[in-house]
């Protein structure tokens, strides 16, 4: 199941493009995604380039238990947010946003680690943001670099989100969605899937800490 | 000749790496092999030569960290390392390396500054990431790369290079290959996720014929270790199969009752710079299931023989046959040579009519004899290299 309260049916092994203009609430949307996915038992991989390991840790912890989740941190190190950072067992910390060598051998790791757990289910790994990628490094790394993240998630039969913080009609980004399967638009207070012949939108809002889904429209 | 500082490749390469020479570490993505062009210059660094750190993501302080995370401390070697920042102008940050690249786009400025610092032979230059230095100024670089290569050549500097292998064009490959001196294949082993690590040889110019694979881990402190994650130690009743593998055990655990083993024996080895995990079978026939059950996914094989009893000799080599199905490095184990009338090695060949291709390593298990010389032989072939 890709979500609990959105009626919508997505093949496991999908990567999808999470989307929308600066500001309109894409980080928060992968957060409350992979929240709900951790409350069912799931494990989330989250590759973060724009808020330290620790605080979306803390974030997730004040909602569920944290056990599922593995955050690769990429800002902590190279904006020294704190001296002497160590690798934890669920927190993996990478030099910076050019370094994807040493993103893919964290998320790999923390890969190895969940896949090794029975009691999970399913596997997610979300990027937030490929647009922070895309600042450092040109689009055709990023490529290579989502060529062979998109593959293994396809390998596990798991989820691939990953956040863009601009319209992927841009053609700057346009090699980017030959390996995504689903785009996800955030428009206001709309959530809009389209990819796989389906095309279904849904209201939201989130009220008190809480991710509010309406039906179908 | 220089140290590669990894377990066991300087006999793959046939001692070390020669003056002048380039080594590409060709890595997996996924997989932790950066740290290989970290352990070369380490090793080199801690046997008083000088070393040069080309440094495209991260700035040289974190480099100091992430090679402190292995237990390396860099900045002791003061001016004998040389760091190249080709990554502060990237992100606009101030910089206190000696040559800093103010415009890592472009190759030339990176062709500068290594003209200028390569003079001296026995310098290691080491390019942290040379496939980034490619992702940055486009597939051109790669010829300034074959000149930078003829270039130690003719300073009998040394290049080595980490490079990940994301997925390029068959050209870039190619070109790669052909201007490196060796390359070695940094990989992942697993179907759906990746669950061990290897290295192993793809090229070696300077050697007739060269080859060599092995798993390794990463400790932290240490860097890469080699492993080898099962051997397995097999053979008729009694014939010294706890003994041998208690003997070769830094730590064992046997599960014996009135002198005989109705579990498996487990013994951890770190030998040198290898480390692997040996699990011995019992010997009993009513056993032999478990036999089977963990001669799977085994990278090697012993097989015990008690040299003074001939009788035991069918049962061993009805044991050999099924092992050897199964294409597995094996060797045989002569053990109990201390007593007088044990039988020669070449009796043993005779009795058993096995071919010269099969080793038989005489011991004496229970005083330490010739286990350890039994360990080499067979991890020499486990890695292709014997
Ligand atoms: N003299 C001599 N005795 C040995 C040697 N190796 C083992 N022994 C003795 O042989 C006996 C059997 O040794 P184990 O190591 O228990 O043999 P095993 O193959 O594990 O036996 P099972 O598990 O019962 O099949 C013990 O009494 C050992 O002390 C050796 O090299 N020389
Ligand atoms: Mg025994």
């Amino acid at each position: 199941m890709f979500h609990s309260k959105l009626d919508i049916n997505i093949p496991k092994g999908s990567n999808i493009l999470l989307s929308g203009p600066p500001l309109s609430g894409t980080s928060m949307m992968a957060k409350y995604i992979c929240l709900d996915a951790l409350e069912r038992k799931e494990a989330v991989i989250y590759i973060s380039t724009k808020e330290s390991g620790e605080k979306i840790q803390k974030w997730v912890s004040e909602r569920t238990d944290i056990k599922g989740l593995g955050i690769v941190d990429c800002i902590s190190k190279s904006l020294r947010l704190k001296t002497n950072i160590e690798d934890s067992n669920s927190i993996k910390y990478v030099s910076s946003s050019v370094d994807l060598t040493g993103v893919s051998v964290k998320y790999s790791g923390l890969l190895e680690r969940f896949w090794n757990i029975e009691e999970y289910k399913n596997i997610r790994v979300t990027i937030d943001s490929l647009s922070t990628l895309l600042m450092y490094s040109n689009v055709q790394t990023v490529f290579r670099f989502l060529h062979i993240l998109t593959g293994r998630v396809k390998k596990i039969d798991g989820y691939g989100i990953f956040t863009l913080d601009e319209d992927p009609e841009n053609p700057q980004v346009a090699p980017i969605k030959q390996l995504i399967d689903i785009i996800i638009k955030i428009e206001k207070n709309k959530i809009i899937f389209s990819g796989f012949g389906i095309k279904e939108e849904f209201e939201f809002e989130i009220k008190e800490g809480k991710l509010i889904v309406g039906g179908k429209k | 000749m220089i140290p590669s500082g990894i377990p066991r490749l300087d006999s793959f390469l046939g001692g070390g790496i020669p003056e002048g020479k380039t080594v590409m570490y060709l890595i997996q993505p996924e997989v932790e092999g950066e740290i290989f062009g970290m352990q070369t210059l380490y090793k080199n660094l801690e046997e008083g030569r000088k070393g040069v750190f080309i440094t495209t993501k991260s700035d040289p302080q974190i480099i100091k960290e992430n090679f402190e995370e292995y237990g390396w401390d860099i900045s002791k070697y003061g001016d004998k390392l040389i760091f190249v920042d080709a990554y502060s102008s990237l992100i606009g940050s101030e910089s206190d390396a000696q040559y800093l690249i103010k415009n890592p786009n472009d190759i030339n400025s990176y062709s500068r500054i290594i003209n200028e610092i390569v003079e001296e032979s026995e310098t290691i230059i080491t390019f942290g990431s040379l496939s980034s230095i490619l992702d940055l100024c486009g597939d051109d670089a790669i010829k300034h790369v074959e000149k930078w290569n003829k270039m130690f050549n003719a300073n009998n500097a040394i290049g080595v290079y980490n490079f990940t292998n994301w997925p390029y064009s068959e050209e870039i490959k190619t070109k790669l290959n052909e201007i490196m001196n060796a390359v070695i294949r940094v990989g992942g082993i697993g179907e759906r996720v990746i669950l061990g690590q290897y290295y192993g040889i793809l090229k070696v110019d300077w050697l007739e014929k060269a080859k060599g694979n092995l798993m390794f881990k990463i400790a932290k402190p240490g860097g890469v270790k080699a492993f080898i994650p099962k051997v397995l130690v097999t053979g008729p009743f009694n014939a010294g199969k706890s003994t041998f593998v208690r003997s070769l055990s830094t730590r064992s655990v046997s599960v014996d009752r009135m002198g005989t083993t109705v579990a498996l024996d487990k013994g951890h080895i770190e030998y040198g710079d290898i480390t692997a995990d040996i699990f011995g079978t019992p010997g009993q026939e009513r056993f032999d299931p478990i036999l089977k059950f963990i001669a799977n996914e085994a990278m090697g094989v012993f097989l015990i023989i008690d040299s003074t009893k001939p009788e035991s000799f069918p049962r061993a080599k009805s044991m050999l046959e099924k092992t050897r199905a199964k294409g597995l490095p094996l060797i045989v184990v002569a053990n109990k040579q201390d007593i007088q009338h044990a039988l020669s090695i070449e009796e043993i060949r005779e009795k058993m009519k096995l071919p010269e291709s099969i080793e038989i390593v005489p011991t004496d298990a229970v005083k330490k004899k010739g286990v350890f010389e039994a360990f080499e032989i067979l991890i020499k072939k486990i890695e292709g290299s014997g």
